[in-house]
């Protein structure tokens, strides 16, 4: 009776508040998908995840954004810290987040607030092939998946769950796809695989240096 | 012409100045010094047939320069390179002072312009600050002819799409200027023939060369022998379009016809000659693998003086090799060029041909710190140092080392 007790008493202890979810993201040919930025969202309204705001870096590195892709919590704040070699003048037209980092002025503040959830797009004005992306999540549990293609969230309570994915290189239907999963604790592992091929890489935009236009 | 540019770049330098006082400015510059031993031979700066900038066995100043930049508003920056050498006529000056305009757009094709004096960006070789090249301190025949009679007076507009942005790995840019100046290009080519060297013209200065008989005398054309390079003498406007394709930043294609439409009948009082001056420059470069890149570049065209009196057809080009190791950069570069006449003044001969080899090799030692060593032989056949009683055909060889500081 005793061992029943235990086990029950388990039981309720992880499906409050230990449940682990792994998403594993594979493309259609099963390679496993690093960098793919994973977020999900509780249908539970009365459900507050910890959302601790942090500050986070883009930084300028050899004329490129590093890293390529940063995912935040709405209300962050990005540092774009002005280190490189050569100046930037970093910008975004997306709708998310519409601004520009001025090098016309002396005092200019680098820190830029992101309120609104949405893919935010980083270019610069004076060396154009440079791109960034800033993925602004509605809910704070995101992250992105490791070099197994694997993204890993703890402490999740029970509950319905929704899924989304996210990289540049993902079809529009691969990432208005949502998946649901009833609740982490009995279902502890999400396979997504995509279901259209990846859009070409060019990162290789990024790797050449000493290719420049005349200032 | 020459008040005018002086004029115009004082204008725009006193503008710079004081949006400078008001806004971000920024400093870069460097600093290089050589340890040469040359052959001797007397360059066309000291009215010798030399084509090398080095002389002798010396210790050098071989570039300074500073570079200001200064952001006036969102759409507007002023960039002007200010140079410095111990030889030559003048020793402080600039090579290059020139707004750019470039508004934030978020238009798949984007519109920018270039306004003041400035190179047209055909070069491939010399993409490092101040218009030096990051491969090597001698400079091919092609590019070190435009640093000393090449610039422009006026204004480039230009179309871009960046491949990147629309997920293609194909970009393109088209450049088309109108400007006034550089009547005389051409000169040096048929009256001393390419050169190979590291010295750009400052916009104010005269480039001299040899005293040719021919040149002087005044049953012929009683003209100087130097040349004022960026004069304007005949008044006309002169164009050049250009258009780079990339792939990816693997493989830069750029391709330029240049026509200064100069009246090759007007004179000035210093009796500089306009020289309608064409040529087409077509420049690849292209990555190998991450640490090997191949450069390549030819030109084509020609140039002609008074009623057909010096009439000269020319071609060039140069094909390179760079190797990159770390904080190591090996380069090797061959050289070749041919300046062929067709006129009807025998007594002014202009034929010449060469060929030129380079070997560089440059350790970024620091950030701020690079040393180097390069190999250099220049091969020469110049018809009218027959007339200096010279000898035709003339090599030479240096071996420089060089400490640089970069800021």
């Amino acid at each position: 009776m005793q061992k029943y007790c235990y086990l029950l008493l388990l039981f309720t202890f992880s499906s409050i508040s230990f449940a682990q979810l792994s998403v594993q993201v594979n493309d259609m040919n099963n390679n496993k998908l690093s960098n793919i930025v994973v977020e999900l969202k509780f249908s539970d309204p009365n459900f507050e995840a910890p959302a601790a705001l942090r500050e986070n870096t883009m930084q300028q590195v050899d004329q490129q954004f590093i890293p390529h892709i940063l995912a935040i919590h709405k209300g962050e704040v990005v540092h774009f810290p002005d280190t490189d070699t050569v100046q930037h003048h970093v910008y975004s037209f997306s709708k998310a987040r519409t601004f520009e980092i001025a090098i016309y002025q002396k005092e200019v503040s680098r820190k830029i607030n992101f309120d609104a959830p949405g893919i935010v797009e980083l270019g610069c004005n004076i060396h154009d092939w440079m791109l960034g992306y800033i993925y602004v999540a509605e809910s704070p549990l995101y992250t992105k998946t490791n070099a197994s293609g694997e993204a890993i969230f703890k402490s999740l309570p029970s509950g319905p769950i929704e899924v989304n994915v996210w990289h540049p290189r993902l079809s529009e239907n691969d990432i208005k796809k949502t998946y649901f999963i009833k609740a982490a604790n009995t279902q502890p592992t999400l396979h997504i695989t995509l279901s259209e091929p990846l859009l070409p890489s060019y990162a290789d935009f990024d790797d050449i240096h000493g290719v420049g236009d005349y200032e | 012409m020459h008040k005018l540019t002086l004029s115009t770049i004082a204008f725009v330098a006193s503008l710079a100045a004081q949006m400078a006082y008001a806004q971000n400015v920024t400093f870069e510059g460097r600093i290089e010094a050589n340890a040469v031993a040359a052959t001797h031979a007397d360059s066309w700066q000291s009215k010798g047939i030399g084509l090398s900038r080095t002389e002798h066995n010396s210790l050098n100043l071989q570039q300074s320069f500073v570079k200001a930049k200064v952001a006036f508003n969102r759409d507007w920056r002023f960039t002007a390179v200010l140079n410095a050498y111990t030889d030559g006529e003048k020793h402080l000056g600039l090579t290059q002072a020139f707004a750019r305009y470039k508004p934030i757009v978020p238009n798949t094709i984007k519109f920018s312009a270039r306004l003041g004096f400035f190179y047209p960006s055909m070069s491939i070789e010399n993409t490092a600050n101040g218009w030096l090249s990051p491969y090597s301190y001698t400079q091919s025949a092609i590019n070190s002819w435009i640093g000393e009679e090449l610039r422009v007076l006026g204004a480039e507009a230009s179309w871009s799409l960046n491949g990147r942005k629309q997920r293609s790995p194909w970009s393109w840019r088209v450049n088309l200027a109108a400007y006034k100046g550089n009547d005389p290009l051409g000169s040096l080519l048929t009256w001393r023939g390419f050169a190979m060297h590291n010295r750009q013209s400052l916009h104010h200065s005269r480039v001299q060369f040899a005293n040719i008989p021919s040149v002087i005398n005044s049953t012929t054309f009683d003209s100087p022998t130097w040349v004022a390079p960026f004069s304007e003498i005949d008044g006309k406007i002169g164009v050049y379009a250009g258009m780079h394709i990339s792939y990816l930043r693997q493989t830069n294609l750029r391709y330029y016809f240049y026509d200064n439409r100069a009246n090759p009948l007007a004179v000035n009082k210093q009796r500089l000659y306009a020289w309608r001056t064409k040529f087409h420059s077509l420049a690849l470069q292209h990555q190998l693998s991450s640490a090997w890149r191949f450069m390549a570049q030819y030109m084509d065209g020609d140039t002609l003086m008074g009623d057909n009196q010096v009439q000269a057809d020319y071609l060039a080009w140069y094909a390179a090799i760079s190797h990159t190791a770390g904080k190591h950069r090996f380069t090797a570069r061959y050289d070749n060029y041919k300046v062929y006449e067709n006129d009807s003044l025998p007594e002014d001969p202009n034929n010449s041909n060469g060929s030129g080899l380079t070997l560089n090799w440059q350790w970024q030692f620091s950030k701020h710190i690079e040393w180097g060593i390069e190999w250099h032989q220049h091969k020469s056949t110049v018809s009218n140092r027959a007339l200096l009683n010279a000898p035709v055909y003339l090599r030479q060889s240096q071996l420089l080392f060089v400490s640089a500081y970069t800021f």
